[in-house]
């Protein structure tokens, strides 16, 4: 059973309508990256790093701190943004390609992770 | 819908990359204003405690909105929460929420994926946590009430905690100490225990 999940890729059309204008910060969209959860962890692609330059502002912060993988919530902390807005500017820069998210896909945890969280929590 | 996309062709693609990534999970911490929850989940974070803010109509709104100004708010809830390492392959997040009925919309938000929750409770105010019991009990969340005993007094035994919040048998209620690292560790082990006693049932 595959529990995380990778990014889309850059070029998926169907999901063309998330895309903004580069000097949006969010559009006013709120609805749309609904989905994806606070502990989600972000990582910066090498397609993220070669067009670091080429961003600007908040989608910059992310993918310099999203070097070394970084939670919604994180980069909303350290950021100062709504975690709202970080959904959506990640959602934005996942469907670029330029960060890979990695969260759990199902509702339920399954039995097999629990037991690896125990365990883990023993060991601390 | 971009992060709950499994796109087998990305991930042979990219499957590189996300391996080395930890996978996250996270416990809900549920309770009354000034009960503990933020030095409950610094207790054990591997960093001080971060506060991030989440709007209410953005995460509320369940219809189609986009582009409508109007919608947007300035009410936001303020949430803290922590990180956990667990290993080199998990990373647990303790999300630190209030307990009282007018934030349930965070809950559906924070619960989905979630193991389950602890409902920390000061006994001095229990109808702080009836939302969130209440909240739990009808998502079918597994939870534990974990009682702060605040300079290590309880003003109700467990007993009297339980019938008070008319708890179902199987709901653990423990008492904990906030402060600690290994009451918290405990209390967070009670919860995931009882989360696999219900997975397998």
């Amino acid at each position: 059973m595959i529990d995380a999940n990778q990014s889309p890729q850059p070029n998926g059309a169907r999901r063309s309508r998330l895309r903004i204008p580069p000097y949006a910060v969010t559009g006013g969209r709120t609805r749309v990256d609904v989905d994806i959860p606070f502990e989600a962890l972000v990582r910066t692609t090498p397609r993220g790093r070669d067009h670091m330059q080429l961003v600007a502002f908040e989608r910059r912060d992310i993918l310099q701190m999203a070097e070394t993988p970084i939670a919604v919530a994180e980069l909303s902390a350290r950021l100062r943004l709504p975690v709202g807005a970080i959904r959506v500017l990640v959602g934005d820069l996942s469907v670029e390609g330029h960060v890979q998210t990695k969260a759990m896909t199902s509702n339920k945890v399954d039995t097999a992770i629990l037991e690896r969280v125990r365990d883990g929590l023993r060991r601390l | 819908m971009v992060s709950v996309d499994s796109d087998s062709a990305t991930s042979t693609a990219n499957g590189s990359e996300t391996a080395s990534v930890p996978l996250p999970v996270k416990i809900v911490v549920a309770g009354g204003y000034a009960v503990g929850k933020t030095t409950f989940v610094g207790s054990i974070s591997d960093i001080d405690p971060l506060t991030t803010e989440a709007a209410l109509t953005t995460v509320s709104s369940g219809v189609d909105n986009e582009g409508d100004a109007s919608a947007k708010t300035s009410t936001t809830v303020a949430m803290d929460f922590g990180r956990v390492g667990l290993g080199e392959d998990l990373v647990l997040y303790l999300f630190g929420t209030p307990g009282q009925d007018r934030f349930r919309f965070m809950w559906d938000e924070l619960t989905r994926g979630a193991i389950g929750a602890v409902v920390l409770l000061d006994t001095r105010r229990f109808e702080d946590s009836f939302g969130a019991v209440e909240y739990f009990e009808q998502a079918q969340v597994p939870f534990v009430v974990a009682v702060n005993a605040f300079h290590g007094e309880l003003h109700h035994s467990l007993e009297e905690v339980r019938m008070g919040l008319d708890l179902d048998p199987d709901v653990p209620v423990v008492a904990t100490d906030a402060r600690s690292r290994e009451r918290t560790k405990a209390t967070l082990l009670e919860l995931v225990e009882h989360a696999l006693v219900r997975a397998a049932h």
